[in-house]
């Protein structure tokens, strides 16, 4: 975003688009309810990518996000345009399912616990991890995972980390 | 376990152009409230049921309705308070237009708000600090407790069926924000004028309805209106005082 400069410029079939794809919740019948997906994206999240987590749980969510995101295709609001939390609720479940896929794929490949991370298959924090940041970019709708390395910390600082361990 | 018991709920559905109740039938669990019920109704009966919420923790002020005809937050309203079959009736607060089913267009208070004379405190003294007393402090304190949810705003009887009463008067909760900073010690704007004139005071005949639905417990009407009205009284119709600004020609 930082490199942007002056006004974005959307093309009048883009803009058409894309207030297709948000009204189309409107146009299906006998779909999916957005709330049922909504909880049941809670309650695979809560289940398996919790506080303590494993790679097999990790690798059936992303089963379990995936199925979600094909009933989300096929999700259906009642109604009209204002006001309709159902209908804000099927926008925000795209959001949703990319941030629980994201955070999904991160804890997958951080084989460590550090933090607020703790894998119940790698009990311990590994020094590799330590020095890597575990980055996501999508393109196209597909994830890509890759550990970038950080800046090695000033000297006082290391001396710091050291002691505590 | 026991099936969980069903209620009946009797919502407000419509827009501006007219609307009707309607009844849903909705399982209860122990603890809920009356937002959690009709957060079940959206998510399983009525998906565009539109009402506004946002902490469920009765400080945020935005669930504001009229429940059984009773002005309140539908976060801190208990289902447990409801005698058991009793069909509760929600619907939104009748004061200002309505958006849709629960949500209303509140923007009466904050076009209000926009009108209220800042805090302006007077200078530093010599040693570069303000002083005030405690007590002078404490005064104002309570009217900071104010979530503004606007039931206060909704119940007045001054506007409640009175539209046109609404470009002369502020209301409770900004009456109450002209005693806050009138009180206030270090404070230097005087908006005495403004509680006279455009804010109404005048009109508020202390029926305490504000206070009685005020979620925070806040004594609007003795605490705030009441003083603010004799402090009205005291700068603008003493004989005394009248009698020395006519000698001298000071305002």
């Amino acid at each position: 975003m930082k490199g942007l400069k002056g006004s974005v410029t959307a093309d009048r079939g883009q803009a058409e688009a894309a207030i297709a794809e948000l009204l189309s919740p409107f146009g299906r019948t006998g779909g999916e309810n957005p709330y049922a997906i909504h909880a049941d994206l809670q309650e695979c999240m809560q289940s398996l990518v919790g506080i303590i987590r494993t790679e097999g749980e990790l690798k059936k969510a992303l089963e379990e996000i995936s199925i979600l995101k094909q009933r989300l295709t096929r999700v259906t609001v009642q109604g009209g345009r204002e006001f309709n939390p159902g209908w804000h609720l099927a926008l925000d479940l795209h959001s949703m399912l990319s941030v629980s896929e994201a955070v999904t794929l991160g804890a997958l490949e951080r084989k460590e616990s550090r933090g607020g991370h703790t894998r119940d298959d790698y009990p311990f924090a590994d020094d590799h991890f330590g020095k890597v940041n575990v980055v996501l970019r999508r393109q196209g709708g597909q994830f890509t995972v890759k550990q970038e390395p950080l800046p090695e910390p000033p000297p006082e600082l290391k001396a710091l980390l050291q002691e505590r361990k | 376990m026991a099936a969980s018991p069903e209620v009946t709920m009797r919502v407000w559905r419509g827009d501006a152009k007219g609307g009707a109740f309607k009844d849903y039938r909705v399982p209860v669990q122990e603890g809920m409230v009356v937002l959690d019920v009709i957060h079940t109704i959206q998510a399983t009966q009525a998906g565009d049921l539109a009402c506004r919420w946002n902490c469920k923790a009765g400080k945020c002020g935005s669930c504001s309705a009229e429940i059984n005809g009773k002005p309140r937050l539908m976060c801190m309203t208990r289902m447990d308070t409801f005698d058991p079959g009793e069909t509760v009736t929600v619907s939104p607060i009748k004061t200002f237009p309505l958006y849709r089913d629960l949500a209303t267009d509140v923007s009466f208070n904050f076009e209000r708000a926009k009108e209220m004379p800042a805090f302006k405190p007077r200078p530093k003294e010599a040693d570069g600090t303000r002083r005030m007393q405690q007590e002078d402090v404490e005064r104002s304190q309570e009217f900071r407790k104010c979530i503004e949810c606007f039931l206060c705003q909704n119940v007045c009887h001054v506007i409640r069926d009175h539209p046109e009463n609404k470009r002369g008067f502020a209301g409770p909760r900004f009456l109450m924000r002209i005693a806050e900073l009138e009180m206030h010690p270090l404070d230097t704007n005087d908006r005495l004028e403004l509680a006279q004139t455009k804010a109404g005071l005048g009109y508020c005949n202390i029926t305490k309805c504000c206070t009685e639905v005020c979620p925070e417990h806040i004594h609007i009407t003795d605490n705030a209106i009441i003083p603010l009205k004799e402090r009205l009284v005291t700068e603008k119709y003493d004989p005394i005082v009248w009698l020395a600004r006519k000698i001298t020609g000071k305002s």
